[in-house]
């Protein structure tokens, strides 16, 4: 075969091309510390790391959800454990008021304290959450109960509202005022309505009648109803903390999804930031030993020979 | 005595001659389709003298022809059509692969990662405007996002439609050149003399139709020279049909031939260009920008109906009522025309984010629908979720992205061992130049040195003979 200057030539220049090539891209993939930069490049790799970016950004928002979900709860536990206080010390007045040892009088001064906590009580399920009533079901924007301690809206006990903390899966958040307060003489009532008598308020409020009347039967019958609502209301705790409890677990589920996703997904588009250094020399050997006989190759002819 | 003179000088132009030729071929080294050209030396007629013999009357260059191997030209033609066409396919291909941004902040995948995330957001604050308010801002970076690539994928059809005119005046005016080379040539090479030049010259042009359109060329021993495109003539000798761009019905092009019959075209940059501005991908043909235009506009169908679906069952803000849309788009061109509602648009709070009428403050049933719809890809338009969609469509351009660019490279080899090919046949080589012009030289020298001796001959015949009468 006959080999002309302009083939020598010709093939030098694609060869050193394609090494140029590869030090292009090798010296891509340093300095951005990706492994494509198209999805052709890597094609399942790409479609890989769709599916990972998507993921992470979920996990990440369920795991704010769940914070958002916890600091609802906090609160709604606290609220809850002040109305147990408030129910602990009217049980004590209640039993103290019963024991037969008190005149009139006295039992004035323990009505005027029970309504002191009654007043507490409507407070209490007033409390609000960064501006938002908590006990309010829906309507966050409305104070559950009047200073009467009459329904200030009306509310139903499905009126619960859930934050996602996973694909598929949904936490319950609120704790409806009509849970804790109860209407009509129970805890279990589907609805309420505007100016009914949370039968938490009812209790107290029938105690303070007995005790203005000097009633020891309507005394002694609110020890038993005040004690009852106690163990409802630590019930309904126990609900929150069950809540809170599987929130905890779940947020420390997520942190290790989410830790899991970026691994795999900088496994899937990261660099071995040390093997592409080691390629990019040997590419850089290659590229310059190249050079070096493509210009020994392609200078000297027979012209330089000739006199 | 003059018969020897005459023998060195014919010796001396032919030297002459050949070194001329050898000066031409060094100095067109690099000149692109340039073939080298050798002459062609003979002996002259022999003089017959009666009772010597015959005696040679010297030497001459009777033709000069060019290194050529036109089997190596026929396989560079036919090979030099497709590299064109899946060239100009992984140009376009890359570009479109760019356009979607994946992987990178500035995809659609962000896009709807991040809508989503405010559509989760306020599902734990439905009443608050300030969560309300990213929901419209993320919509609206979606929307837009469709938009500009609509907008981008539309401009990117639009330069494939300037190329493919480029690509017909361009195959039209080579195609007048070859007519007018094949012109001059027939005036050149009457008496029988090859134009070598001339020739190098159409083979050229024909080297670069080549890569435009699939072309065949056929060169009669008469000397007419035809090139054809799909068993139709393009050049006949000196005549030339031109082809011309039509619109068919449904906008696609169409390349015609004068009398409105289409052109074949089946491979070259032409057909890649074709292929990419009408290839919508149904009935097997090539996925195209159309097929991407079609595939952008289903998912903006599918993504704004199914979501609207669920956002109308939602109740706004304190609003008794419901039915409102969140998307809206026209039908004409769904992916160009996609935004917000304007319902959404004026009043964030009728994104319908309570499940029940009355749109209690902290009521997110319908934003919860909305999120896990999602997940489950329930009510889209398309099979599967929006992520899947995208997905595929992902994998499609790339798949067809590394197919052009794959077929590019072997094709790029192929026509590289041609070329290698023609360069060995047709090349210059400076090392055999050299040696011929040295051999040239010597030639010319010795045919000096042959008048030189044959001048002191005539010098003593002349000069030196009979001095006696003097």
């Amino acid at each position: 075969m006959r080999i002309t200057n302009n083939m020598l030539i010709n093939n030098m220049v694609y060869n050193l091309n394609q090494n140029l090539k590869t030090l292009e891209r090798l010296q891509y993939q340093q300095a951005t510390g990706k492994k494509f930069r198209v999805p052709s490049e890597a094609p399942i790799a790409a479609s890989k790391s769709l599916k990972f970016n998507t993921d992470i950004s979920k996990l990440e928002q369920y795991r704010r959800n769940t914070e958002d979900a916890l600091s609802w709860m906090s609160d709604t536990e606290a609220a809850l454990a002040e109305i147990n206080e408030v129910l602990k010390r009217a049980y004590e007045l209640t039993v103290d008021a019963a024991n037969g040892t008190k005149d009139g009088e006295d039992l004035l001064k323990i009505k005027e304290e029970i309504d002191q906590l009654k007043k507490h009580l409507v407070q209490m399920a007033n409390t609000t959450f960064s501006g938002r009533y908590l006990f309010s079901g829906y309507s966050t924007d409305k104070p559950l109960l009047s200073d009467d301690g009459t329904y200030n809206i009306a509310i139903k006990s499905n009126e619960v509202f859930s934050y996602n903390i996973g694909n598929l899966e949904k936490m319950e958040v609120n704790i409806t005022g009509l849970e804790v307060f109860g209407v009509d003489g129970s805890f279990d009532a589907e609805s309420a309505d505007i100016g009914d008598k949370p039968e938490l308020i009812k209790i107290l409020e029938d105690l303070s009648t007995a005790l203005e009347n000097n009633n020891t039967d309507g005394i002694q019958e609110s020890i038993g109803k005040v004690q009852s609502s106690q163990g409802h209301i630590l019930s309904v705790r126990a609900k929150v903390g069950a809540r809170m409890n599987r929130l905890e677990l779940t947020q420390s589920r997520l942190d290790l999804n989410i830790n899991n996703a970026k691994e795999l997904l900088s496994y899937n588009e990261d660099v071995d930031i040390t093997e592409v250094i080691m390629n990019i020399s040997m590419a850089e050997n290659v590229y310059v030993s190249s050079l070096m006989v493509g210009a020994k190759i392609i200078q000297p002819s027979l012209v330089q020979f000739l006199s | 005595m003059d018969f020897g003179l005459h023998t060195a000088l014919r010796g001396l132009m032919a030297s002459q001659k050949s070194l001329y030729i050898t000066s031409h071929n060094i100095a067109n080294t690099n000149t692109k389709g340039y073939s080298r050209q050798v002459g062609a030396q003979r002996a002259t007629s022999p003089y017959g003298f009666p009772g010597v013999g015959f005696v040679g009357t010297g030497t001459e260059i009777y033709n000069v022809t060019r290194i050529r191997d036109f089997y190596v030209d026929f396989k560079y033609w036919k090979e030099n059509a497709p590299i064109g066409e899946w060239n100009v396919k992984m140009d376009t291909l890359t570009e479109l692969e760019k356009l979607f941004g994946e992987p990178s902040d500035s995809s659609i995948r962000k896009c709807l990662d991040d809508f989503y995330t405010s559509l989760d957001n306020l599902s734990k604050n439905p009443s608050d405007i300030s969560y309300r308010e990213p929901v419209r801002e993320k919509a609206l970076a979606l929307t837009g996002w469709i938009n500009e690539t609509a907008e981008r994928l539309a401009d990117l059809r639009n330069e494939v439609k300037f190329s493919i005119e480029a690509k017909v005046r361009d195959i039209n005016s080579k195609a007048q050149q070859i007519a007018d080379l094949n012109r001059q040539i027939y005036i050149n090479e009457v008496d029988g003399k090859s134009a070598n030049d001339l020739r190098d010259k159409r083979d050229l042009l024909v080297d670069e139709l080549s890569r435009i359109v699939n072309v065949k060329v056929d060169e009669s021993e008469d000397g007419r020279f035809t090139v054809s495109i799909g068993g139709i003539t393009l050049v006949d000798n000196t005549d030339v049909s031109v082809i011309k761009i039509d619109k068919a019905s449904n906008g696609d092009i169409v390349i015609n031939w004068g009398n409105d019959n289409k052109v074949k075209v089946e491979s070259g940059e032409l057909k890649g260009l074709l292929d990419l501005y009408n290839g919508d991908g149904t009935s097997n043909s090539y996925r195209g920008i159309k097929y991407y235009q079609n595939r952008l506009n289903e998912f903006v169908i599918g993504f704004a109906n199914g979501f609207n679906s669920i956002h109308r069952e939602g109740y706004g803000l304190n609003k008794t009522e419901n039915g409102v849309d969140f998307f809206k788009y026209n039908p004409d061109n769904p992916a160009a025309t996609f935004t917000l509602d304007d319902r959404i648009l004026e009043d964030l709070s009728n994104i319908a984010a309570a499940g029940n009428p009355g749109g209690s403050p902290e009521d997110n049933g319908n934003i919860l629908k909305l999120v896990s719809q999602r997940n489950t890809g329930m009510g889209f338009g398309f099979n599967g979720t929006p992520d899947d969609f995208i997905k595929s469509i992902m994998s499609n351009y790339s798949v067809d992205s590394i197919q052009a660019k794959n077929m590019y490279q072997s094709q790029d080899l192929i026509l590289q061992n041609i070329e290698y090919k023609r360069n060995s046949i047709s090349g210059v080589s400076y090392d055999e130049e050299m040696a011929n012009m040295v051999r040239y030289q010597q030639t010319y020298i010795a045919s000096a040195r042959m008048i030189n001796t044959l001048d002191k001959i005539i010098d003593i015949t002349v000069n030196n003979l009979g001095l006696v009468g003097r």
